[in-house]
């Protein structure tokens, strides 16, 4: 049995990662903000199923707090860390980049500082967006990545180029996830596919940004739950991978698809371009195909469909609790 | 008349750019928070004012670039094995500090933002020269703080249309960089120690190569780049763009003082590089950059101030 700690445990991805890491008989420690980017009750009913499990412990602390992080490591020996805790969101971190520096540039050096006296294998949940605005797709891991379109983008690279000097200097073993348009079953309700699929679901116009012609590789949760498992399990040295669908959906197209799973007409209101944006991300992810046995399993209709089937589930649990 | 702030201006490189901005009759400010930077390197002139403050408070920085024009960031923790020891206060001074200044440079709506990067970027790649489109690879927390500022600077050029430069400096020496401090550049630890008539530490086997750029050279890019069209987000090395082994600079240096001592060894530091040399042809063609000095020269410069520092 492996003790892993989880940053953002509670979170979309991160609450997925401890569910499969219990489940193949792992203790997962949790460690999570409960910040209010998002209504932290979703977060709450994110960790219900996990609190049932001995070997899960959940710890609600910041990663802003370098106490708190030196008090957990001195009472756990993790095996590894997951570092999924971030604050998300391209166009938020237009509004307020101090913020994401705070917690994803320097928040990140305090997880990695407790790593420098016992090196242990660091998992670093990064993002497309690194690759930052570009029409050549496929996106390959050795590119220069030096042109982030946003703050969030640049906290995200900055979080690969902090942890590399750990690898260097202190061997910490290192894989940089960087991660393709998350979607799926507790998906942020702020994020694309969930938001679009309330206003559709409500009758309210989709807000269009651009023509719709900008294309996104949108991978369901389950496919990057085991990417990050498989690079956790061959972590070693300093590797970055692509976690994708490989698979290129128009905006136009999905908000079609969202409408088609839901049985609804969504009603289309074009916005101009925001800053920030990218016309295109699409991963190559030959890399992690051959180094870690990758390969995204689940396509955009049967996603949609499991996604839809979880959104009306919450909606009617919410209203039924009164949330 | 417009108004300059120097972050950093109380420092090494930045006391140079106060210097020369004031003898070209600029106004100029400066917002250091003297933990390096020191009152005795700033020019006694007229028009020169002095916000003591820190980089990672955004308040005091947002104060300090109220009514500027122009912003020469050269603030920051200037030390590779500083770095090694504290990477989190590293990453803040440079990396939280740098996004702080550019945050308020944005909303003084200054025409340029000047942001000292650094060579240490390059990392260990081992092509040569070093071409500012070669990937981001800092080996050490204090590279990547410098890389992070740059990220931040290419971010706000597209977000936000920030007239952001970046200026990779090449193993700066000259004049007032200090020399007492295990964490000092390598010239001014030589030139301390040979002018003391102490032992010099050599670090690794002395084949180590740099880039040594002097000062003036450093600070004539800065007034070019000041004023040059650019685009927003460019990128350019500093440097006298020539590669020089740190036994062959330690022989100068022994040579011009007319000393004849011999190096001890010590083991390579952790997070050093093995060699640099810059392409500055970015520089030549962008900025009309041509360094003007030999090494000789910047070293015969350097060791008469610090042996008149030393009196």
């Amino acid at each position: 049995m492996r003790s892993v700690l989880v940053t953002g445990g509670a979170g979309f991805i991160g609450s997925h990662v401890c569910e499969a890491l219990l489940a193949r008989g792992d203790r997962v420690v949790a460690f999570d903000s409960f910040d209010s980017f998002y209504d932290p009750a979703r977060k709450e009913r994110n960790v219900e199923g996990a609190r049932q499990n001995p070997r899960y412990r959940l710890v609600r602390e910041d990663i802003r707090d370098a106490k708190a992080l030196e008090t957990l490591f001195a009472e756990e020996a993790f095996d590894a860390v997951v570092h999924l805790a971030a604050l998300a969101g391209v166009r938020p971190s237009i509004r307020d980049p101090a913020a994401y520096e705070e917690v994803n540039g320097l928040g990140t050096v305090r997880v990695l500082e407790r790593l420098r006296k016992r090196p242990i294998p660091f998992v670093f949940g990064s993002s497309s967006s690194v690759y930052g605005a570009r029409d050549r797709v496929p996106f390959r891991e050795d590119d220069a990545c030096a042109t982030p379109a946003s703050p969030y983008a640049a906290t995200k690279r900055a979080g690969e180029l902090l942890a590399y000097t750990y690898h260097r200097l202190f061997g910490v073993p290192t894989a940089c996830l960087r991660f393709f348009t998350v979607y799926g079953p507790r998906q942020r309700p702020e994020m694309a596919i969930h938001k679009f699929a309330r206003l559709v679901e409500e009758g309210e116009p989709v807000p269009m940004f651009g023509d719709g012609s900008t294309r996104r590789d949108y991978t369901f949760v389950e496919d990057i739950v085991s990417g990050t498992l498989a690079a956790l399990d061959r972590c070693g040295g300093y590797e970055i991978y692509n976690l994708g669908g490989s698979r290129m959906v128009t905006l136009a197209d999905l908000i079609g698809r969202i409408g088609e799973a839901l049985g609804k007409r969504p009603r289309i209101e074009r916005r101009p371009e925001e800053p920030g944006d990218v016309p295109v991300t699409c991963a190559d992810v030959t890399k992690a195909g051959e180094r870690l046995g990758y390969a995204p399993s689940v396509p955009i209709e049967e996603g949609l469909a499991r996604f839809v089937a979880w959104f009306r589930m919450d909606r009617r649990d919410r209203e039924g609790g009164g949330a | 008349m417009r108004r300059a702030l120097v972050t950093g201006g109380a420092g090494f490189i930045g006391s140079h750019l106060v210097e020369a901005l004031a003898a070209r009759g600029e106004r100029v400010r400066v917002f250091d928070n003297f933990s390096t930077g020191r009152r005795e390197n700033l020019p006694r002139a007229a028009g020169v004012e002095v916000i003591e403050g820190d980089l990672r408070d955004l308040a005091a920085v947002r104060e300090a670039c109220r009514g500027v024009d122009l912003v020469f960031h050269e603030g920051a923790l200037a030390s590779v094995p500083r770095s090694v020891e504290d990477p989190l206060t590293t990453e803040a001074v440079n990396g939280q500090g740098t996004l702080h200044a550019l945050l308020a440079a944005r909303e003084a709506g200054v025409a340029r933002f000047l942001f000292a990067g650094s060579s240490s970027v390059y990392g260990d790649d081992p092509r040569l020269p070093k071409e500012e489109g070669a990937p981001l690879e800092p080996i050490s927390p204090y590279g990547a703080s410098k890389a992070v500022g740059e990220l931040y600077c290419r971010a706000f050029a597209r977000v936000y249309g920030t007239p952001t430069v970046v200026l990779r400096y090449f193993n700066v020496f000259g004049p007032r960089q200090r020399g007492d401090s295990p964490y000092s550049g390598v010239i001014a630890r030589f030139a301390d120690a040979l002018l003391r008539g102490e032992e010099v530490t050599i670090e690794g086997d002395g084949e180590q190569t740099r880039d040594f750029t002097f000062v003036a050279d450093v600070v004539a890019a800065n007034l070019l780049a000041a004023d040059a069209a650019l685009e927003p987000g460019t990128v350019l090395n500093v440097a006298a763009g020539r590669e020089t082994s740190v036994r062959a600079l330690f022989e100068t240096m022994r040579e011009i003082l007319g000393a004849a001592s011999e190096p001890r060894r010590a083991p390579a530091r952790a997070g050093d590089i093995s060699r640099s040399r810059a392409s500055i042809d970015r520089a030549r063609a962008l900025l009309g950059f041509e360094p003007s000095s030999s090494l000789r020269d910047g070293l015969a410069r350097t060791l008469a101030w610090y042996r008149e520092a030393a009196r």
